[in-house]
């Protein structure tokens, strides 16, 4: 995973540089990521209500978002069950390794097995779907390669030979 | 569910603030009753240092997404880590805000 992850690294430098001196340096976290399935889930986002604006005295603005995922569409999370330990904060390491409760009963695992995820985020309800709307990515991933790599006929060869001869031959070595 | 798209205009016009856009926010149940997260506090109790930001990740060199993200604290040195034989974690410090791993 960390070989793959240092590949990436060098890939990506084209749009995020690492700072000079301190690139790479001690994680301050266990750090997962919740991956909704592209296309295959449906979001809303309101203001948000009163009760919920009243929980966060501090924010300017509330929305509450939803995610739901469509049937048979399950999220991805990146760095579940990676080996760890944390001594010096039993609790941490009882949520990741032993899933204790960390609120109210809730465990890390009712987290990511949500079918509807509902987010209160400090944005206004244009500016959420505008920025976390799967329908603003840029499209899916490919190498630019195509996708048929056989050769169907030893014809699609004999052709290919007989298109890409060059004016410049050897001279034939026997006969 | 987009009012511009409603609206006529193509989804493709939208042009994102950043690469990575990342927003700090709370996990409500369906009852709006708050999970884990932190804004100016949260209100059911949870431990103020689990972070839960909503993530846009545009990559156009690997598989772009939307997602929640979920950090947990890691003691300095992360020792134990180490002492267990699981290895220290590290990230790449990015100047651009990179908001994963």
């Amino acid at each position: 995973m960390y070989v793959i992850d240092s590949v990436m690294l060098i890939i990506r430098l084209d749009n995020r540089k690492i700072d000079a001196g301190k690139g790479i340096s001690q994680s301050e976290h266990y750090s997962l990521n919740i991956r909704f399935p592209r296309g295959q889930i449906d979001m809303t986002a309101e203001q948000a209500g009163a009760e919920l604006v009243k929980m966060f005295p501090g924010a300017k603005f509330l929305s509450l978002a939803t995610v739901r995922l469509r049937d048979g569409a399950r999220v991805s999370v990146d760095g579940f069950g990676m080996p760890f330990k944390n001594t010096e904060r039993p609790d941490v390491e009882g949520w990741i390794n032993r899933n204790e409760p960390i609120v109210n009963g809730t465990t890390l695992l009712d987290l990511l097995a949500q079918r509807e995820f509902n987010v209160v985020i400090p944005l206004k309800p244009s500016a959420i779907e505008f920025e976390w709307n799967d329908a603003h990515l840029p499209p899916p991933f490919s190498y630019p390669y195509g996708t048929r790599h056989q050769w169907a006929t030893k014809e699609a060869y004999t052709k290919l030979f007989e298109a890409a001869k060059g004016k410049a031959m050897f001279r034939p070595a026997f006969r | 569910m987009n009012a511009k798209q409603q609206d006529g205009a193509p989804a493709t016009a939208a042009r994102p603030s950043a690469p990575v856009f990342f927003k700090d926010c709370v996990l409500v149940d369906h009852t709006g009753m708050p999970l884990v997260g932190t804004l100016s506090g949260n209100p059911a109790g949870a431990p103020r240092d689990i972070r839960v930001r909503v993530i846009s990740a545009r990559y156009r060199d690997s598989s772009p997404y939307i997602g929640i993200n979920l950090r947990f604290p890691l003691p300095p040195n992360q020792a134990s880590n180490e002492d267990a034989g699981f290895g220290v974690r590290y990230e790449r410090k990015f100047t651009t805000a990179f908001p994963c791993m």
